[in-house]
């Protein structure tokens, strides 16, 4: 049944997320036809037509705001799609079926971090294209020697390590999608043990989340030291070594917690408290 | 004959509101039962509940002895009192979704019922007319063979013409041994092939009876009982 559940549940979003990611691929082409366009009129010395010039800059444009959509449009279309199938008319079809709630639960969230990390790779993939179509490939090679040998001999003495900063990334880019996910997700779950106006009390209950949520987080940073080296002008390396040693694990540990917490709050609803009045 | 059902002391409040109130109910294999009642007498609240689309505030509530899970909705054919299926999806992706999570599903029966009605299986459900849309939902219902269909309001909003079709619908389809839950206002309509009524009025039963008692002893059509009893 998990099997079949996954098969629907991506047959039912790659529509849609397909297309916007493809949406983003041809942005991305476009955007880099454009900035080596313009690099190649300066290369030669001429002076392109006004007509020209305005489509660069809006190719250029439409890029940068098609890269800041692009997450939006993924994320909100996830959320959507995750109220529309748990909580609304089609909800009924969902919870009818014969398999735990909470398996279909946990369906949803994995097809949903899928499609967010591999938007996140995307968009990453999109600004290095770009990057390294408009230096003619030297901006990999500039990544590759003077980002990851650069890095790691500079910092090494600082207790970073390349390889752990990049896991690092990825657990807290792991960390962040689920949080955001499950951010909506229990909203929703909340919202709907109302008997009228759930989007209006999803709507409400995740302002409230998002408000405990800040709160709480400032409190970790302010309990890890991190406003106190920032204001007492420490130097670059102190501080680094404070984000290593302290901020970063204290970050991951409250991020975690919030992960936890959430899901809670998803698992206890979902399990036994769906409301579909 | 077996017991499908059973609700013992179960009762649903949405707030301070009792929607079901301490019902004690069982619903028996091989009948076909009529849940009668005015509105918001607790009808579907009652089926929801039995679907798992509501959790209980307190009693019990069982299916072939399996409280509500995953194992008694294999049992149970449920068709909603609205649109519940993906309106962008063609009607033969939803058969085959059917055909992936129900065992007892049988496409070819769907296939059959869908050409029977000139429905093209390769038509979205959103260029449907309303009625149609109906008809879809109550043939992958009845195409099941479930040990119980719950079928909520199933010939309300449809012409005269359309309720003996899907009455048809129903009665051709269905299982002897199954049972076949129908909640509706329309009780002139159903009468005939009802063979128990069960009368909710604000959560409580008032009355389970077999529709031969109904009409053998009392002397009355089920209508003419449910206009007695709940008159205004």
């Amino acid at each position: 049944m998990l099997g079949k559940l996954f098969k629907y549940e991506f047959k039912n979003t790659a529509k849609v997320m397909l297309l916007i990611y493809a949406v983003l691929i041809v942005t991305t082409c476009i955007g880099t036809l454009a900035l080596r366009s313009t690099i190649r009129f300066d290369s030669i010395g001429a002076d392109p037509s006004p007509v020209v010039t305005m489509l660069i800059v809006g190719a250029i444009i439409l890029y940068i705001l098609s890269l800041f959509a692009f997450f939006i449009v993924t994320y909100v279309y996830m959320c959507m799609h995750f109220y529309k199938t748990m909580y609304s008319a089609q909800g009924y079809l969902t919870h009818t079926l014969p398999v735990k709630q909470l398996t279909t639960f946990h369906v949803k969230l994995a097809t949903s971090f899928v499609w967010m990390f591999i938007a996140l790779l995307l968009f990453i993939g999109s600004v290095f294209a770009l990057l390294n179509s408009v230096t003619d490939g030297e901006f990999w090679q500039i990544f590759s020697q003077e980002f990851i040998t650069g890095f790691d001999s500079e910092l090494a003495a600082m207790g970073f390590h390349t390889a752990g900063l990049i896991a690092q990334f990825l657990f807290s880019t792991v960390l962040s999608c689920l949080t955001y996910l499950l951010w909506v997700f229990a909203s929703a779950s909340i919202g709907q043990l109302f008997s009228s106006n759930k989007v209006l009390a999803s709507v409400v209950a995740g302002i409230i989340l998002y408000f405990i949520n800040q709160t709480l987080s400032l409190i970790v940073l302010l309990a890890s030291g991190y406003f106190n080296t920032i204001f007492s002008g420490s130097d670059a390396n102190s501080e680094v070594a404070l984000m290593n040693n302290s901020l970063l694990s204290a970050n991951n540990i409250y991020a975690i917690l919030v992960v936890i917490v959430l899901y809670s709050i998803c698992n206890v609803i979902v399990r036994k408290h769906i409301n579909l009045e | 004959m077996s017991t499908l059902v059973e609700c013992k002391n179960l009762t649903k409040k949405y707030g301070s509101r009792t929607a079901i109130d301490n019902i004690d109910l069982a619903i028996e294999s091989g009948h076909i039962i009529g849940l009668l009642g005015p509105n918001g007498s607790g009808k579907t609240t009652l089926i929801k509940m039995m679907n798992g689309l509501l959790t209980p505030t307190s009693g019990s509530l069982y299916m072939k002895q399996n409280p509500i899970g995953p194992t008694s909705k294999k049992h149970i054919s449920y068709l909603p009192d609205h649109t519940y299926l993906n309106m962008n999806q063609r009607v033969r992706d939803i058969v085959s979704y059917f055909a992936d999570f129900y065992e007892d599903f049988e496409p070819k029966r769907a296939y059959d019922m869908l050409e029977k009605l000139s429905i093209n299986p390769d038509d979205r459900l959103r260029t449907m007319s309303k009625g149609t849309k109906e008809k879809v939902q109550l043939i992958l219902v009845m195409s099941r063979r479930a040990d119980l269909y719950i079928l909520d309001e199933p010939i309300a909003g449809v012409d005269p013409a359309a309720r003996d079709f899907i009455l048809n619908i129903i009665l051709s389809n269905y299982d002897p041994e199954a049972s076949i839950l129908i909640s509706t206002h329309l009780i002139a309509d159903i009468e005939n092939i009802l063979d128990e009524v069960i009368f909710i009025q604000n959560g409580q039963i008032r009355l389970t009876a077999s529709v031969d008692d109904i009409r053998g002893n009392q002397g009355k059509s089920v209508d003419t009982l449910f206009r007695e009893v709940f008159r205004c």
